[in-house]
């Protein structure tokens, strides 16, 4: 018999912060700058979601038949209040009692609130289709609005379709088990993560205008807008083989897949003039990546008592590409090359961190590439090109060059699955391989003389000239090759181990189990800062894709845990 | 999951289809805390506030980027690095050896450009409010004026800075990558839009229009033009010079103030001398901190200031010694016996708290000669990195607020009558080629004597040395480049005025050394008069020509 069904699911969601901060009118920072300085501030961000789908499973000639449609409507909220005053007379109300501010009084005081919406809106549909267990077909579709986009720009149209065959069913071989031969395409959205930009809106800035004797509030777009702001797109095919081998003795899967991000939404590097602002978001650029993914699965041992079935997978990242990040019909021109990024306070906003180009590899590093450190103390960075291509005699921006790549080329997970009577245990390693990272820690704080205004890392007792041990006599850092790291890594990722006690049948409990389990055990690299991790964007600037490589400063260490734990299950 | 028969769903899903219907596909943006231009722009209150916008750009003008070009690049003002303070990558001290690169430049072209851009929108804004008959067209050709004047103001600072640039009047309608012009041309613009927008413009003077683009303002900007014209178009200009300060000197609205620094005082709007100024505030218009800039931290307790000041800006020991002792503009060293008693341009000497202390820098590793006591040295021995805390004198011209914050309430002169006789007389010199002019040394005069209230101004002639030592002996027109810096000291004429002397590429004479040996030594290439265009603006428009002498390295073109 056929079935027909009709769902529709209604979920409200909603989070809420309240955050105070006190800072005492001695405390270094805004405290004793502000004599005192208390913040107040709420949010509240609260969705809501309608879906409903109706689908229908049948049964065709030699066949099944699954096909769903649905629509969904989704509504975000963000709003919130801060206030925000300093000079108080004592530290005893903390941000208790705002109205003790004098700031408030005397017009320095901050207070603000805010408030934001947008929606999504989606139809979608999906047909599966299987024919003598043999022959797969699945295809989809959906249309996709958001607010956030320009008015002619808000929806989009993301296609699927996937097939597979069985080919197991047309080889006599006892011997393969399975062998599914898949090849799939998927499209799917991504979205702008703040609302209103593509519209021209007003709003007052920090400032007033002076205007018949009286400051009145000034208002006006305080960015640029771009009304063609759309859907980015990413666009995956994927041609993969399903296998099982000898009785299942060895499964697994090999995958090749091509990723092609389109209309990459950017945060674009605009002339100034005639824009009010130095960037505008715009869907500029496609970006490519291909890859090649193995995984195998053993039982190496499996009777009754024992197993052993360790799982192998490797990823070769094959192509990691800029091909373009230009829209000259809206007349975003990428230009040349540029470099993204700038590495921070103290000393060395300005400095970029990644050099991209249309046509070249993203995570390209750059920078300036060590000498060493004079017998009087100076840094020497290498001479390398000037204004007519050739070296100079000085160091600036012609000398800055490739100096390493932000993107692994290789990753491995090796999990092992162990089973002995009772006893079951979970060993998962992982490495990564082929990417370097910017230490900015090293980069930022392996400088002697900074000791006097902030404490530095211990490696800046090595910053000195081997022969004189004159000390690195510069004030701050300076990014070069000396902290670009190689990044490989090996670790032991998690461990658990456990004990299924056996329980009496028929009685209330029918599961007990005893477990160990460890993260992050040890790691094997080379790499002097927190984390070896890949970093693939930016942490500072939205996790933007074009500035991978860069571990900032904010990076918290590692954490290694140990749990153990008993689970019950009741019948 | 429910499973009901046909008619059930039929009812349920038309149900849902008429519930959610209105809004099933309704994309519209829904706003709350910004307007769009439409639902605002409703009356007057708001064409004024749209305005504003243009006015705000020039925020930055007192102490941001574009002052520590201008200044930092001059003889007058220093930011050395003492330590790690002040060091920001050796950026400032490459701005005192003329060494600096396409990412050091930035300042000018940030607030002028964005400036530009602003008053293009609002011109267009305007237009179209006329077009749709809902605003006077009266006012809205006003506030067009305006917005031409204030135009001309940025490109005036961008003309100065880097020479070539692209020029734009149009916003929605603009090359989406305006090509550069020469300077030439930039030059030829910026008469044209004076002599166009001039005449529409506000001839009232205060009051009501302080603190906003008015006649005045045009014309001190077209003297200004003419007083460079040699160096900008190639064609000196001393009569335009002339013809423009006489009419504002003519016009009888302006006059020298009888003391000096009521032009720098905090209450300083009431000054018959400023023809253009920006009002700064602490509260409503934040952008002026030249008291945390130039003061030592524990200067907050000699103005009970919310917070520590940086310890920065100060000035050159030459340019110091270039006042007379007797010239009231210089003020007076503190010393242990008491705080100084008069205000000057300058703060040397001992520091005093608000409560009669001296000010102790007790910080671990201060090497000052004098010890914890802190004592303004005008000796400046290096631009750093190792600066003593102490060296330097410092930058005591605008009066510091007692409970100040780090956003100061003077009113910050642009152009102030002063400048409009001293431009005179120069112009007269120039002309005549006589060091002795009368009528020149009349001009000069008249500022020194209501100025320094003092005899010393009855100069023999516009000649004589100049504050640092270029050559030994007399240098045209020395004096009077000296009589510029001492009365406009710090008020951003100074790399203008060097430039125009041909004595900015002896900044190796002015500065004092480096301590850093891995920067390149000071750069008097006479490409330097002019600043890189950033690198920024090169790697997005790729219509931009780097300016001679420097690189586009990284950013294509």
């Amino acid at each position: 018999m056929d079935d027909l069904i009709f769902d529709v699911a209604y979920s409200f969601q909603s989070n809420s912060e309240l955050r105070n901060n006190y800072e005492s009118k001695e405390s270094f920072g805004g405290g004793l700058n502000r004599n005192g300085l208390a913040t107040k501030e709420s949010k509240d961000f609260y969705n809501q979601l309608l879906e409903s789908t109706l689908r229908w499973n049948g049964n065709i000639s030699n066949g099944t038949i699954d096909v769903v449609g649905g629509y969904s409507y989704q509504e975000f909220y963000e709003e919130g209040f801060r206030a925000q005053g300093g000079d108080f007379i004592t530290d005893a109300f903390a941000y208790n009692r705002l109205k003790a501010s004098n700031d408030f009084k005397t017009g320095i005081g901050d207070v603000t609130s805010f408030k934001n919406t947008n929606k999504l809106i989606a139809f979608f549909g999906r047909v599966n289709m299987s024919w003598d267990q043999t022959w797969f077909l699945s295809v989809s579709g959906r249309r996709e609005g958001s607010s956030k986009f320009g008015t002619d720009k808000k929806w989009g149209f993301f296609p699927g379709a996937s097939g597979g065959v069985e080919l197991a069913n047309f080889i006599n071989s006892s011997s393969i088990n399975n062998l599914k031969f898949r090849v799939s395409y998927g499209e799917a959205g991504n979205n702008l993560k703040d609302s209103y930009l593509s519209l021209v809106v007003a709003e007052p800035g920090d400032d007033s205008f002076y205007y018949n004797g009286d400051y009145v509030p000034a208002y006006g777009p305080l960015r640029n807008s771009n009304p063609n702001l759309g859907w980015e797109s990413k666009k995956e095919i994927n041609i993969g083989l399903d296998y099982s081998f000898f009785n299942d003795k060895v499964y697994g899967a090999i995958d090749y897949y091509s990723r092609k991000t389109e209309s990459l939404l950017w945060l674009f590097g605009v002339p100034q003039p005639p824009n009010l602002a130095s960037q505008t978001w715009a869907n500029v650029g496609d970006l490519r990546n291909s890859g090649l993914e193995f995984l195998v699965n053993l039982k190496a041992v499996d009777n009754g008592s024992f197993s052993y079935i360790p799982t192998l997978t490797a990823t070769w990242y094959i192509e990691n590409k800029i091909v373009s990040l230009s829209d000259p019909d809206n007349g975003f021109v990428f230009g040349a090359g540029r470099n993204l990024g700038g590495m921070g306070s103290p000393g060395q906003n300005d400095t970029p961190l990644v050099h991209i180009e249309e046509g070249a590899p993203l995570g390209q590093l750059w920078g300036w590439k060590y000498v060493g450190i004079s017998p009087t103390g100076e840094l020497q960075l290498e001479d390398i090109s000037g204004p007519e291509g050739k070296p100079d005699g000085g160091v600036d921006a012609d000398d800055r060059t490739v100096i390493g790549n932000g993107l692994p080329s290789f990753e491995i997970g090796f999990g092992n699955s162990v089973r002995w009577n009772n006893w079951d245990a979970n060993v998962f390693f992982r490495g990564v391989f082929g990417h370097d990272l910017i230490n900015s820690m090293r980069a930022f704080y392996e400088v002697p003389a900074a000791i006097r205004s902030y404490n530095v890392v211990s490696t800046a007792r090595d910053m000195k000239n081997p022969d004189t041990g004159a000390y690195l006599n510069s004030p701050d850092g300076k990014l070069s090759d000396l902290y670009v790291e190689n990044a490989d890594f090996f670790k032991l990722e998690n461990l658990s181990i456990g004990y299924n006690l056996k329980v009496p049948s028929g009685s209330a409990i029918n599961n007990v189990r005893f477990y160990f389990a460890a993260n992050n055990l040890f790691v094997i690299t080379g790499y002097k800062g927190t984390d070896p991790e890949v970093r693939y964007g930016d942490s500072e600037d939205d996790n933007n894709p074009l500035v991978p490589g860069v571990d900032r400063r904010d990076t918290w260490y590692m954490t290694r845990s140990f749990s153990l734990g008993v689970s019950l299950g009741f019948n | 999951m429910k499973r009901i028969n046909i008619i059930g769903k039929l009812i349920l899903v038309s149900l849902f289809v008429t519930t959610f219907s209105p809004s099933c596909t309704n994309l519209d943006e829904e706003l709350y805390d910004v307007v769009i231009p439409e639902d605002f722009l409703k009356g007057e209150e708001q064409y004024v506030a749209y305005l504003g916008q243009a006015y705000t750009k020039l925020k930055d003008y007192g102490t941001g980027g574009h002052m520590q070009l201008s200044q930092g690049s001059a003889d007058q003002g220093v930011y050395p690095t003492r330590g790690t303070d002040w060091n920001d990558g050796g950026v400032h001290r490459r701005r005192q050896m003329h060494t600096w690169t396409f990412e050091d430049t930035g300042g000018t072209w940030d607030l002028a450009f964005s400036g530009i851009s602003d008053c293009n929108r609002l011109t267009e804004s305007y237009l179209v409010l006329i077009e749709d008959g809902l605003i006077d067209v009266e006012v809205a050709n006003r506030f067009i004026g305006e917005l031409a004047g204030l135009r001309a103001f940025f490109y005036y600072l961008l003309i100065d800075a880097y020479g070539n640039v692209p020029i734009v009047t149009e916003f929605s309608t603009a090359d989406p990558a305006p090509a550069t012009k020469s300077r030439k041309e930039v030059f030829d613009f910026i008469i044209a839009q004076l002599d166009e927008w001039a005449p529409k413009l506000e001839v009232e003077v205060g009051g009501a229009a302080y603190g906003r683009v008015n006649y005045w303002t045009a014309k001190a900007i077209e003297a200004k033009m003419h007083l460079n014209a040699e160096v900008w178009s190639g064609t000196a200009n001393w009569d335009g010079v002339i013809a423009a300060c006489d009419e504002i000197i003519n016009s009888g609205k302006f006059n020298l103030e009888a003391n000096f620094f009521t032009n720098f005082d905090v209450e300083n709007g009431v000054s018959k001398e400023f023809i253009f100024a920006i009002p700064y505030d602490k509260v409503f218009f934040k952008g002026f901190n030249l008291s945390f800039h130039t003061l030592h931290y524990g200067n907050r307790d000699t103005y009970n200031l919310t917070g520590n000041p940086w310890n920065g800006f100060c000035t050159m020991e030459e340019f110091y010694n270039s006042f007379d002792d007797k010239d009231l503009r210089k003020g007076e060293p503190g010393t242990l016996d008491g705080p100084a008693t008069k205000r000057g341009t300058f703060l040397v000497g001992y520091q005093y708290k608000l409560n009669g202390e001296l000010v102790i820098d007790d910080a671990d590793g201060s090497k000052d000669p004098d010890g914890p006591p802190v004592n303004f040295m005008p000796n400046l021995s290096t631009i750093g990195p190792n600066t003593l805390r102490q060296e330097g004198a410092r930058v005591g011209k605008w009066e510091f607020e007692i409970g100040g914050t780090d956003n100061m309430s003077n009113d910050f002169a642009v152009f102030r009558y002063a400048d409009i006789l001293l431009m005179k007389a120069e112009a007269i010199w120039r002309k005549t080629g006589n060091p002795a002019d009368a009528t020149a040394l009349a001009l000069v005069n008249q500022v020194r004597t209501t100025h320094g209230g003092n005899e010393i101004g009855l100069l023999t002639t516009l000649d004589g040395p100049i504050s640092f030592k270029i050559e030994e002996g007399s240098v045209a027109g020395g004096e009077l480049l000296n009589e510029r810096g001492r009365e406009l000291a710090f008020e951003m004429h100074r790399r203008q005025d060097l430039i125009r002397w041909g004595v900015f590429g002896e900044v190796a004479k002015w500065s004092p050394p480096t301590g850093v040996s891995d920067d390149k030594p000071f750069n008097s290439d006479p490409t330097r008069t002019i600043f890189a265009i950033p690198r920024n603006q090169l790697e997005n428009n790729r219509n931009l020509i780097q300016n001679p002498g420097y690189t586009s390295a990284g950013a294509g073109g």
